[in-house]
This record gives C-alpha cells, sequence and structure tokens, in this order.
C-alpha cells in the first residue's frame, strides 16, 4: 500500500509540475484522494516558492576569482610536469607503445574469455537456470584529505595522480598515504573509513542494488585505518575490509584495522561487533577487543584491549552539542540537525544519559583540538573538559556557557601529550560560533591564570596545574558528579584555593555558589580533591582558565 | 540533469526539448573540460552556478557562506574534472555529490555556520533573503526542520527539478527508494507545518 501510495504521489507531483492541477489529480485518484491530499498540499506550496538567484556581481565575481585560483594552480603544476618529463620522454614514449599493445591485446581477451563462459554455462546448465541477480547501481566515494599529499592510482587511463580534496573514487581504485598524510573516504550512505599515514588500500566494491542491499569492500594492503560504519539496515548489505591474511565483516560499528609490512593484521573494535574470518575460521571481536591474524594462520581468540595511556573527555550538555576536531583535521561529534560523524581513531560520541552527549577520545595525540559547542536553542550549556591518565589522574575544566539558538562557541584546546601521557591542556581560544553577533550573550567570567601560567611554564590559558603526569591534579569525581558541585566542597574546604568558575556579570565572587548564573565563557578547574588537599601547592595555586574579556568572546 | 530556468519569475514548467538541449550541451562541454579546455569549464560553470547555489543555500542558508561554498565546488570540480572521462551525462550528478560534501565539510571544519534548521526564527525576517510571504516562509522554516535526507530530496526534487533518476544519482539510492523518501518528507513536512499553526 505504501508503495503504491508513494508512486500515485510522485505521478501527481509529476503531473503537477507539469500544469496539471491540484484538484485534478485528486479526481484522478479519488480512490485515494484522503491519504494524497495531505501529501500534495505541501508539495502544491513548495512548487509556488519563488526562485533564489545569486546575484550578478557574485556570478561575475566569482567567475573571475576562479580563474585566478585556477591558473595560480595550473602555472607551476605544468612547469613542473615539464621539467619532470623531459628526460622522460623517450623511455615514457617505449612504454606507452608496449601498454597499448597489452591494452588491444587485453580489449580482445575479456570479450573472449566472457564468451567462453558463457559457452561453459549454456553448456552445463543447458539454460540459465539462475535468476538474474537483483541489479546493482555501481557507486562512488569522496576522498577527503584531512593532511599531507595523497596518491591516488585509477584503474582508468587517468592512472596514477595526487588526489583532491573532494575527488570522486570508482571501484578499482588505490588509495595511498604519504609518511605524513591522512585522509578520509566517505561512502554515499555516510560510513567513513580513515586512513592514517603509511596506508594503502583499494576499492574493490561499492554497490547498492535495486533492493537496498548495500555492499562496500576495501582491500587493506598495509597501514591503519579506522572505519566507522553506519548501521546497515538490510540484512544482506555489508562493509568488509579485506587484508592479505584476513577479512574483517561488519554491519554498524567503530573498528580499526592494521596491517603489517608482513601481513600481520589486526583488528580492534571500539564499538559494535566485528567478524574476522581468516582460514576458514571465524571470530567475533566485542568492543574493547582486538584479535590478530598471522600470515597463513587463524584469527586469534578476542582479547580484552588494555586501557588507554590517557584519554580526553568531553561532556556537553542540553541545550548545546558537541564536535571535536583534532589536530590530524579529522572530526567526531554530532551536528544540531542530528548528523553523526566519527574519523578520529580511537573517539566515540554517544549519550550516557538523557541530555549529555560525551566525546572521547583515547590514545589523543599533541597539538590543537577544537571543540564547537552549538546551541539548539537560547540558554545555558554545561561543559566538561577532562583528560585521564590510566592511573586515574587528570585534570578537569568546567563551564555552563549561554548562547542563542543557532549559535556557540569555539574552544581552541592545546594538548601536550608525552610518552602517551597528557602532560598539558591549555584553552588558548575562545570563539563565538555562528557568524554573528550573539547579542543575548551574557558576558562574564573574568579569571586570570598568570600565576599557574608563569609557574608551570605553560602558555597563558593553561588548564590545571600544567606540571606533568605525576603531578597532575586527580579527578576523583564519581560519575554524574558535576564539577561546580566539587568546586563548591572546595570552595568551603579552603579559602585558599580560588573558586574556578568566578563571574564578572553576577558576583563571581561568591564562590561557593554555582558560577554558572549568567552562563557566559568562565568554566572551572575541577582537582582532585584529595590530592589537591594533601598538596599545599597546588592548593594555593589559582586553579583556573584564561581571563576572557567581553571583548574577546564577541570577536571584538 | 535539469538546470532549470533560473529567473524567478520563471515557474517550473519543464521545457523537456531545452533541457535535452541543455544536457546535450553540458556532455558536449564535459568532453572538452576533461581534455583541459578551460573555456568549456567556463560555460559549464555559466549553466551550473545558479543551481548549485540554490542548492547549498537551502542547506546553509547563509548568502556568504553560500556563495563560498559555491566557489568551491568549482575549483573542485575543475580539479577532478579528469574523473568525469566517459561519465559525462553524470556530470550534474557529480557536482551536486560535490556541493553537499563541501556544505557537509564546511559545517562540520570550518565551524563557520550554523545549519539551517538551526537558525533562530526570530531572527529571521525572511528566510534565505526572499521577499516571501507568511506562509511561505513557514513552509521554508519547515523545510529547513526535516531531516537530512527528506531536507535534500525535496530540495533536488521541488527546488531545483531535478527527476527521481538524477536524484537517485546523487543521493546514491533507486527510483523506488526516491519516492518513498519523497513521501516521507512530505509527510513530515505537513507534521511540522501543523505543529506551527
Amino acid at each position: 500500500m505504501r508503495t503504491v501510495l508513494a508512486n500515485v504521489l510522485n505521478d501527481c507531483i509529476e503531473r503537477m509540475g507539469s500544469g496539471e492541477t491540484f484538484e485534478a489529480c485528486l479526481e484522478r485518484y479519488h480512490h485515494l484522494s484522503k491519504e494524497l491530499e495531505p501529501l500534495l498540499a505541501p508539495a502544491q506550496s513548495i512548487f509556488i516558492l519563488p526562485k533564489v538567484t545569486p546575484s550578478d556581481e557574485f556570478i561575475n565575481a566569482s567567475r573571475d576569482r576562479l580563474v585566478t585560483r585556477i591558473r595560480q594552480e595550473t602555472v607551476p603544476k605544468n612547469a613542473k610536469q615539464t621539467s619532470q618529463m623531459s628526460y622522460l620522454v623517450g623511455p615514457l614514449q617505449l612504454w606507452q607503445r608496449a601498454f597499448s599493445v597489452f591494452t588491444s591485446l587485453k580489449k580482445l581477451a575479456i570479450p573472449v574469455t566472457l564468451g567462453l563462459i558463457l559457452v561453459l554455462v549454456v553448456g552445463l546448465f543447458g539454460i540459465f537456470p539462475f535468476s538474474p541477480p537483483s541489479p546493482a547501481l555501481a557507486s562512488q566515494c569522496t576522498l577527503s584529505i584531512l593532511s599531507g599529499e595523497v596518491e591516488v592510482i585509477s584503474p582508468d587511463a587517468t592512472g596514477r595522480q595526487q588526489g583532491n580534496d573532494g575527488m570522486t573514487l570508482t571501484v578499482g581504485t588505490r588509495i595511498r598515504t604519504g609518511a605524513d598524510s591522512r585522509a578520509v573516504l566517505t561512502f554515499l550512505e555516510g560510513s567513513t573509513i580513515t586512513l592514517e599515514p603509511g596506508t594503502e588500500v583499494d576499492i574493490e566494491q561499492i554497490q547498492i542494488a535495486e533492493n537496498q542491499t548495500r555492499s562496500i569492500i576495501l582491500k587493506q594492503w598495509l597501514g591503519r585505518t579506522w572505519s566507522r560504519v553506519v548501521k546497515l539496515a538490510d540484512p544482506g548489505s555489508r562493509y568488509q575490509i579485506n587484508t592479505p591474511t584476513a577479512t574483517a565483516i561488519v554491519r554498524g560499528t567503530l573498528f580499526i584495522t592494521e596491517v603489517e609490512e608482513s601481513g600481520l593484521t589486526k583488528v580492534a573494535t571500539t564499538q559494535g561487533l566485528v567478524s574476522v574470518i581468516a582460514q576458514g575460521d571465524e571470530v567475533l571481536v566485542p568492543a574493547n577487543y582486538q584479535t590478530q591474524v598471522e600470515p597463513d594462520a587463524k584469527p586469534s581468540s578476542p582479547a580484552r584491549m588494555p586501557d588507554p595511556s590517557a584519554e580526553f573527555i568531553v561532556s556537553v550538555d542540553e541545550p548545546a552539542v558537541g564536535s571535536v576536531i583534532s589536530p590530524a583535521g579529522a572530526s567526531t561529534g554530532i551536528l544540531p540537525d542530528g548528523s553523526s560523524f566519527n574519523q578520529i581513531p580511537n573517539s566515540r560520541s554517544f549519550f550516557p544519559s538523557e541530555g549529555t552527549q560525551r566525546i572521547t577520545i583515547a590514545k589523543p595525540t599533541s597539538g590543537e583540538y577544537l571543540l564547537t559547542l552549538r546551541y539548539l536553542t537560547d540558554g545555558k550549556a554545561r561543559f566538561i573538559i577532562q583528560t585521564r591518565t590510566k592511573d586515574g589522574a587528570g585534570v578537569t575544566y568546567s563551564g555552563e556557557w549561554s548562547a542563542t539558538k543557532g549559535n556557540g562557541w569555539l574552544l581552541h584546546l592545546n594538548l601536550q601529550v608525552d610518552n602517551g601521557l597528557i602532560n598539558g591542556i591549555a584553552l588558548s581560544k575562545v570563539e563565538p560560533l555562528g557568524g554573528g553577533t550573539l547579542k543575548n550573550l551574557i558576558t562574564s567570567a573574568s579569571v586570570d591564570d598568570k600565576t599557574v601560567s608563569e609557574k608551570a611554564g605553560l602558555p597563558d590559558g593553561n588548564i590545571g596545574d600544567g606540571s606533568g603526569p605525576q603531578k597532575v591534579s586527580t579527578d576523583e569525581t564519581t560519575p554524574g558528579e558535576t564539577t561546580s558541585e566539587r568546586d563548591s566542597d572546595k570552595a568551603k574546604d579552603s579559602t585558599s584555593d580560588t573558586t574556578p568558575r568566578e563571574t564578572t556579570g553576577d558576583g563571581g565572587s561568591d564562590k561557593g555558589k554555582d558560577s554558572t548564573s549568567d552562563g557566559a565563557p568562565g568554566g572551572s578547574h575541577g582537582r582532585g580533591s584529595d590530592k589537591d588537599k594533601d598538596d599545599t601547592n597546588n592548593a594555593k595555586e589559582p586553579d583556573r582558565g584564561p581571563r576572557y574579556s567581553a571583548g574577546d568572546r564577541n570577536g571584538n | 540533469m535539469d538546470f532549470r530556468s533560473n529567473n524567478a519569475g520563471d515557474e517550473n514548467k519543464p521545457d523537456t526539448a531545452g533541457q535535452r538541449r541543455n544536457q546535450a550541451e553540458i556532455i558536449g562541454l564535459v568532453k572538452k573540460a576533461v581534455d583541459g579546455d578551460f573555456e568549456a569549464f567556463g560555460k559549464l560553470y555559466t549553466i551550473c552556478i545558479v543551481p548549485i547555489y540554490r542548492y547549498v543555500l537551502y542547506q546553509v542558508k547563509d548568502k556568504m557562506t553560500a556563495e563560498d561554498i559555491t566557489e568551491e565546488v568549482f575549483l573542485k570540480a575543475w580539479r577532478a574534472i579528469g574523473s568525469c572521462r566517459g561519465k559525462e551525462a553524470t556530470f550534474s550528478s557529480w557536482l551536486y555529490r560535490i556541493a553537499h560534501n563541501q556544505v557537509i565539510d564546511t559545517l562540520r571544519r570550518q565551524q563557520k555556520q550554523v545549519p539551517l534548521e538551526m537558525t533562530a526564527l526570530a531572527d529571521v525576517q525572511a528566510p534565505l533573503d526572499l521577499d516571501v510571504k507568511l506562509e511561505q516562509q513557514q513552509l521554508l522554516k519547515a523545510i529547513t526542520r526535516l531531516p537530512p535526507n527528506q531536507k535534500q530530496v525535496i530540495i533536488l526534487k521541488f527546488i531545483e527539478g531535478l527527476n527521481n533518476d538524477e536524484i537517485g544519482q546523487i543521493m546514491g539510492k533507486n527510483q523506488g527508494a526516491i519516492r518513498i523518501l519523497q513521501m516521507r518528507a512530505l509527510a513530515t513536512l505537513r507534521f511540522i507545518m501543523s505543529q506551527g499553526r
């Protein structure tokens, strides 16, 4: 019934597009008019919406800019190619000639082979006894380059070339990341695979069958990938990574595949379930487990992954949603429209409780992380930024900031990671999001942390004591406890421990109170209460974030 | 591909002969552009800029962001035009896919613009800079609140005027799935608008 209605509706829409009236369509399908009417009404309204056109000024200016940019890119590239090719002309011509002979033979070989197969099949079965497979639409994926240069080897005449951001890749293409480059392949149903440096992957199959069965098959020759597979509703759908020694099949999950030079394959699951097959044996690898496959061997029994030496955790409460961009340019989080993405290896974005989003990044790297807070409605949103190390030590920064619906904040966080341990975290900059003035922004929170910065030898804006992993304050807060709750206690316990989230707008001197009454950038540093009490040096340090003036927040 | 008439006053009457001519012209230009003919690419730009801009603007709402993204789309298209060799007829779908990816990329990576649906209603006197009636404003706002794939199908079908085959190529779905998605989108739209009353 649903399909019938969808077909009739489609017919009506096309008729209306050709000038037939709404009433005539209903009359034509009068037996379905009750169902059709509520659907056709909005369709008719959309049809009469005025058209949007860019200004002539933009069209002309944009054309000029485009020409300039293309010329800038083209000239040096051609010059480089010419100089490189000049001494290759001889061998190249020989090679091209040999290749053309080979190609012509290949062109002959394919139809001949197909013909032989056809004869064989007809001979065996008399007629074709099989129903034809459901027609499949060959699909493509898009290349995004996060950093460095990526080499793309196409199966067609274009051959080897430097990959470009936004390039569409087809089946048969090989993608190779350099020693310092990272890339993401995005498939049409939303699944992504992040290629770490030194990785080589072939696209073996991307198909969407008529019945919506999807099939993505990749061959990973070398390197490390991080797959984020959108849940495949159809039981026939699959996402598969073949390696020289194993096959990993999933239907909606997050996992890492690592292939070493020897062919050794390691598969580690962060979320969901991965089936790993080798030498006819299958093991199922659940979340937080890993397996490995030696050449010519069966998969090992799944073993629990060791806890990460360090973890970077961001929690964001309603009405905001968050996303994090790693120093490599990969992103994990969600957008206000519900679109989720996960490109940062070892990361997760989930909702541990209603109204709270959490992003975790295990084994973070040094560099600048960008945290984006986008507001779904006007209001204040609490966020907590935490770092944790294996022994439980870590620092916490929390805040409760306001913004209007559609706007938000962009936080620049610098992580210093040494030997897998987070050695320092600094909030270096906060910018408003949304492109416009944040009219309803309530400004507050002037926090001076110069003492901390100078003492710790870290840049202004260091979060926490910055004194290295051994001295980093332990955050022993029980899950669910808010930083402000902890800070309230601390404020009561120690007058020397400056309250983290002072606000200029509403009397930030009231340290025992929740700091967030005006909701502007401020925030707090939570530190391990026990350690803080023991460590008098720490207790004396102003445990605060950087100073933000209202002007800073407004981008002035 | 139906790069429809771009004039505001031009309503949605398909010009089949014109479309065929347009499509044949596009294929010819793509063939030349693939071989490095920059002038041909310039003509493709002239033909395609309005529908691509319109598609982007409906996704991001902000005029300046839409202009930036549109420009990037054509730059990326030129860089990767070689991949259209032998697939000239699907150039338009390919261009829409670049546009769609660029929209997502911009929202995700540059962190500069919020999606259309997140724009505070009070801040928007005339969505998309259009001088439209109140009812149409409500409709535009309702479109922006659709789930991403439903919004995409509505924009491509009704605003861009593409047929189901073309939409299927862009979204990677078959025509049956597009018809179902279109029905769901209209039902959701109806629901959103009824909630707003």
